[in-house]
């Protein structure tokens, strides 16, 4: 594996949007992803290469955050959440695309788990074969998973696009 | 209807990042500190855990004649030394370079982790268990001898020890896990090495 300190850098926002699409309440959304960070590097030692780091490091963040939604109480709410952040403060091009990330972020969130998880990673870039590696499911399974996702997903944007702005 | 272009799908989603990392990092700090008190805690209850036992020993309680103090003492400083010695060297090497804080963070934790709890704690507690044992012994043995001192008293003594022990674990422990106690736990042992 790469140099430590390269690491955090490289793969951090990853983990960052992994842990949000896991727990949307932010103050938990910090805990969750020091949480996978720290099982990270609990298990470097354990790295041998088989698969990408990243991909190495996807699988570590899925299954701590798979225990987090566990020990967890999810509030399943209905509709949009106040809290949304938007962290482009900026011109209003930023801020667009900053509230489209955001309702990106809340209909991923509320894709069912398995859909869930392969929706993160396919945004992040990972082809169906990375997805396979890191959620330990066939690559045929993962196909079948990001074409149903992509689908729910593509139902769930459309309800925002058409609802009350 | 909404037209789900991969690659625009994945430029807004990598567009931002919905959790402060560099926080999560120095957050990580917090948890190290919180270690270095446990660390500090075991440390010191250890060698009161050896005082306890010299003074068994001088007072006659064990047959031991302050051997037994001789090697937890022995062991504890060395262990000791092993930890300052690693926490130097990972101090030297991380501490000046603010790329590498995560590495030097999670550094002091793994010498923290390992030296901290496995000898500082480990070490006294087998000592404890055989003094326990070495008390039980001695007092079938002395039974109501007029200058025997008294076991009972030193098994008592003990115990309170172990109770420290207990105790400090379930601390650490709770506040490991609860967030606004890290936050006041950072405040009060700021500056702690």
């Amino acid at each position: 594996m790469q140099a430590d300190e390269d690491w955090i850098t490289n793969h951090g926002g990853m983990i960052a949007r992994i842990a949000a699409s896991y727990e949307r309440r932010p103050a938990l959304q910090e805990e969750l992803a020091q949480e996978i960070l720290l099982a990270v590097w609990r298990a470097k030692s354990t790295f041998r290469g088989e698969a990408s780091e990243r991909t190495f490091i996807a699988r570590i963040a899925h299954n701590v955050s798979i225990s987090h939604v566990r020990r967890a109480v999810r509030h399943r709410a209905g509709e949009l959440a106040d809290e949304v952040p938007d962290s482009s403060p900026g011109p209003e091009i930023q801020a667009d695309l900053a509230l489209k990330r955001a309702r990106l972020e809340h209909a991923v969130q509320r894709l069912p788990l398995p859909m869930m998880q392969v929706m993160t990673l396919f945004l992040e870039g990972f082809s169906a074969a990375e997805i396979a590696a890191a959620l330990s499911i066939s690559q045929a399974n993962a196909e079948v998973r990001i074409s149903r996702a992509k689908s729910a997903l593509k139902t769930r944007m459309e309800g925002h696009r058409d609802g009350p702005e | 209807m909404t037209d789900l272009n991969d690659d625009l799908l994945r430029r807004a989603w990598q567009s931002g990042t919905p959790v402060d990392m560099d926080k999560v990092a120095r957050r990580l700090t917090s948890v190290n500190r919180q270690h270095r008190l446990f660390n500090q805690l075991a440390f010191s209850a250890g060698w009161m855990l050896t005082a306890l036992l010299a003074a068994t020993e001088a007072a006659g309680a064990l047959p031991t004649q302050g051997w037994l103090t001789a090697l937890s003492a022995s062991l504890l400083l060395l262990a000791y030394v092993l930890h300052v010695l690693a926490r130097r060297n990972l101090k030297r090497r991380y501490s000046d370079d603010p790329a590498a804080l995560m590495d030097f963070t999670i550094g002091r934790l793994r010498a923290g982790l390992w030296l901290g709890r496995t000898l500082y704690l480990v070490l006294p507690v087998a000592v404890l268990l055989g003094y326990l044992a070495g008390g039980l012994i001695a007092a079938s043995l002395l039974g109501g001898a007029p200058d025997a001192p008294s076991p009972i008293l030193a098994a008592l003594m003990t115990t309170f020890m172990l109770m420290l022990i207990i105790s400090g674990l379930r601390i650490a422990r709770r506040r490991m896990r609860d967030l606004s106690a890290l936050k006041v736990a950072q405040k009060d042992i700021a500056g702690c090495m």
